[in-house]
């Protein structure tokens, strides 16, 4: 058990130093990843600026609170593009080119070796320096008081949540060993995810629990600032503890339906 | 035996489309779905050391064969067993002792030099650093890439890809070498490379190779055994040299007359294979050729008169032809 | 006639192509509802909380009306064409449209608009329903000339962002990698149009200069329109600013499109 941990931390080793070797020989796409995401960070920073301009607290949440929320969005999204995105746009690459076959015959998991090859720098550093640089702005203005534990759990959470997202996000990529058409599929699960530009208290209660219990986007990015801000409740604690754990089992065996498909289904 | 396959085979469905605005539009409420047998209940079995080759046209079921074997795919029904597993069970152990290359994928990084990509597979098949180290400098030795080692693979050529790629392939020592095409696209010289290197390998390592290839040049040269399917069926399977015997040891017979004949004359003869002008091609039995020749001299204005044995590539197509209908497998 | 024929042809292959591709379409459309559903509860909170009538100069309903069809419009003119043009001058796949008779723009124009035209017609429909259900439970006014004047802008609009995106589509002349620059432009080209919030919300400076940019004409223009809240001289000079962005973009493409090929042929395609 042990033995293979080490084994998979190895080849994940590998994969990071290949992909950044890989990234730094074409500079310029580094760029223009850049300027595509400091333009998706300005869109998020208008809802930032409404709360501001508007100057009330909105559904319990001061301008600073909703700065936090979008800043753990930011970084998250940071987090997704930077271990996951490229990896699940690939999928549908993979079966189309058959490049499939070749990752099949390797004796490591497939889903593995499959959806964590990718580590994407470019589409990521925006977000992530972005989104930290918003959390601490917003953690410091509102005078919270900074205790390891805090900041540990923090820090917990934020793990959790990409361990979520990889787990809920996996799945509609799947799609694409169905049909190849999968450029809409990844645009609604984007359109999904891009609900947590505000924070989840925005919502009315029936959306808010589809997506904290059903697809639980708002988990992701919205309980480590209600956390940070004391307004966790344990139920929720809880709940944020085991989703991750479910959705992997699911996405798991929805993973395996996929493959079985891929190679009774095609020649 | 090392593999062993019996009845297998692999139908899968899909759907037709025509073009037009019109079937654009009736294509929204109705599919049209169809099955294609791509294998249909082939069964051989192949010995350690042993190279065969798949040989067949296009779609006859040569890369699903060899899919199926490297575990890639589910066949529809039948079994086969590669040093006794089950290859689509997919089993950690059963994967670490074969390879599989094919011609037209690669898995080598493509912005990166060719080392880095021998090294994640070092890493995945859990190869030791010293036997990793002997490995590859014997196999860059063979293959004569040693400098290229650390040139990224987008510049390298097509040859010396597939050689960065072959040695990605046996970096592990596979028991087993499935190639799907190896030498497709390559220029000549870079394929006898290919072809010396795969026939030492198998000499010395005694590494089974299984190979599908266009080229019967690729077959000819390095395989005892081929095995031939058309239609998804196996038509013939031994070596090359006895697919004459396998055809019931026919002859053709190339004639050059003085004038032209009308075919019914020729008709009358024999199976009349090609026929322009004065240049006539019979195909017949061996044991006919004492009668055949006199019928011919004395009935027809010949100038000329040749008697040969099928060359292997008509063989071939004739066994194409006849497929489908005869297939007794040995 | 038989280049008539050929136009048409290529507008049945746009209309093939969005019946092909309509899983993504409808999939796309149904996105639609989550950017709508942010839009929806966003505003109600802040309307809510801050406990006036009045935000931005918005009432709750226009403010909500605006918003829902604000995300329509923008997938209804959402243009996706630059990346294959990008393509076809990448790997040289423009040579084929050089030598036909039927102009690279032509084929473009008219492959759009098949292609637009399926979609058209299902945005509109939903855009009447949404109006309707609008109408009843937010008393957001439903007036048959607004509808008919807007229908009559559309087409502008989007003739209007089918030339500044045919435009930007020439910068792969000079680009190999121009997707980047294509996706960045799209985003702040929707923000400056009003896809994402009114113009008004960004104050009186900034709302000076979108206004006096082309992207409103897209969006903002025809949806204040359907609206209700332009006076009819308003109406006149706004209709009359897209034709008059129509002949700007449509010159400057032919501009940078000349530029382009001449690059494009010199270096052999």
């Amino acid at each position: 058990m042990l033995k293979t941990l080490k084994k998979y931390a190895l080849i994940y080793k590998v994969f990071v130093k290949n992909c950044f070797i890989a990234q730094m020989e074409y500079r310029i796409n580094f760029l223009f990843a850049n300027t595509i995401e400091i333009a998706y960070l300005f869109i998020k920073l208008l809802y930032v600026m409404v709360a501001f301009r508007v100057g009330v607290v909105i559904n319990g949440y001061t301008p600073d609170m909703m700065m936090m929320f979008v800043g753990s969005f930011t970084m998250m999204t940071g987090f997704y593009c930077l271990f996951f995105y490229s990896n699940f746009m690939n999928l549908s690459n993979h079966v189309r080119n058959g490049t499939l076959d070749l990752l099949i015959t390797k004796p490591v998991s497939l889903q593995f070796i499959a959806t964590l090859r990718n580590v994407d720098f470019g589409f990521s550093f925006t977000n992530v320096v972005a989104g930290a640089g918003m959390i601490i702005i917003a953690w410091s203005r509102m005078d919270i008081p900074v205790t390891p534990s805090r900041v540990l759990v923090f820090m917990l959470f934020i793990f959790l949540g990409i361990v979520l997202k990889y787990a809920i996000f996996l799945m509609p990529s799947l799609i694409s060993f169905w049909t190849v058409q999968t450029a809409a599929v990844n645009q609604m699960s984007t359109a999904i995810w891009d609900m947590n530009h505000v924070p989840m208290h925005i919502y009315g209660s029936s959306v808010r629990h589809v997506g904290t219990f059903l697809f639980p986007v708002f988990v992701i990015t919205n309980f480590p600032p209600l956390f940070v801000l004391d307004r966790l409740t344990w139920a929720h604690m809880v709940w944020f503890l085991i989703a991750p754990l479910l959705f992997l089992f699911l996405s798991r065996k929805l993973w395996n339906v996929a493959i079985r498909n891929y190679s009774s289904a095609s020649s | 035996m090392i593999i062993e396959v019996d009845g297998l085979s692999k139908s899968f469905t899909y759907h037709k489309k025509e073009l037009g605005l019109k079937s654009s539009i009736q294509n929204l409420f109705r599919r049209e779905m169809q099955t294609k047998h791509a294998v249909s209940d082939i069964s051989f079995s192949i010995e350690e050391g042993e190279v065969v080759g798949f040989l067949g046209p296009n779609g006859a079921g040569k890369t699903t064969t060899l899919k199926m074997l490297s575990g890639i795919l589910h066949p529809t029904s039948g079994s086969a067993k590669v040093f006794g597993y089950t290859p689509w069970e997919r089993k950690n152990e059963f994967k670490r002792q074969f390879s599989i290359v094919m011609g037209q994928k690669n898995q080598l990084w493509w912005d990166l030099p060719a080392n880095e990509s021998l090294f994640l597979n070092k890493c995945i098949y859990e190869v030791d650093d010293v036997e990793y180290a002997r490995t590859l400098g014997e196999l860059t030795e063979l293959l004569d890439v040693k400098e290229l080692l650390k040139v990224q693979v987008r510049r390298l050529s097509l040859g010396e890809r597939m050689k960065m790629e072959l040695i990605a392939a046996l970096i592990h020592k596979p028991r087993i070498l499935l190639l799907d095409e190896p030498t497709i696209g390559l220029d000549i010289i870079s394929q006898r490379k290919i072809r010396e290197f795969f026939k030492y390998y198998n000499r010395d390592k005694k590494t089974t190779i299984v190979l599908t290839s266009h080229y019967m040049n690729d077959i000819e040269e390095m395989c005892d055994r081929s095995i031939i399917i058309n239609h998804g069926r196996i038509v013939f399977d031994g070596g090359l040299n006895e697919v004459n015997e396998r055809l019931g040891h026919k002859k053709i017979m190339k004639l050059v007359l003085s004038e032209p004949v009308e075919e019914w004359v020729l008709n009358q003869v024999g199976e009349v294979k090609e026929f322009k002008d004065t240049h006539v091609k019979f195909v017949f039995e061996q044991s006919e050729i004492k009668k055949m020749s006199r019928w011919v001299l004395d009935h027809l204005p010949v100038i000329d008169f040749t008697i040969e044995d099928i060359p292997i590539e008509e063989g071939i197509a004739l066994l194409y032809q006849s497929g489908g209908e005869k297939h007794e497998t040995a | 006639m038989r280049l008539h024929s050929m136009y048409l042809k290529t507008f049945s292959l746009g209309v093939q192509n969005s019946l092909e591709y309509r899983t993504n379409f409808f999939l796309n459309l149904f996105g639609a509802i989550f950017p709508i559903l942010i839009q929806f509860f966003y505003w109600r909170a802040v309307f809510t909380s801050s406990g006036q009538q009045i935000v931005f100069g918005f009432s709750y309903n226009q403010m909500i009306a605006y918003s829902v069809l604000a995300v329509l419009m923008s997938k209804l003119i959402g243009t996706t064409f630059q990346y294959e043009i990008a393509r076809d001058i990448k790997d040289g796949g423009l040579n084929k449209y050089l030598v036909k008779p039927i102009g690279y723009l032509s084929y473009r124009i008219f492959c759009f608009l098949g292609e637009k035209s399926v979609q058209m017609l299902v945005v509109l429909a939903l855009s009447v329903i949404i109006m309707l259900l609008l109408n009843a439970w937010l008393d957001f006014p439903v007036n048959l000339p607004y509808i008919l004047l807007f229908l009559c802008v559309v087409p502008s609009a989007l003739m209007l962002n089918f030339f500044i995106y045919y435009s930007l589509s020439a910068v792969a002349f000079w680009f190999t990698e121009a997707n980047g620059a294509f996706r960045t432009f799209a985003l702040l080209a929707n923000i400056a149009g009003g896809g994402l919030f009114p113009l008004d919300i960004y104050g009186p400076v900034t709302k000076a200069i979108l206004l006096a940019l082309p992207f409103n004409y897209v969006i903002y223009f025809p949806i204040r329109l359907l609206s209700g809240t332009l006076t009819g001289p308003e109406i006149a000079a706004g209709a009359m600013m897209q034709l008059v962005w129509i002949g700007v973009f449509a010159a400057l493409s032919t501009l940078l499109w000349r530029q382009g090929l001449t690059k494009y042929i010199a270096v052999g395609g």
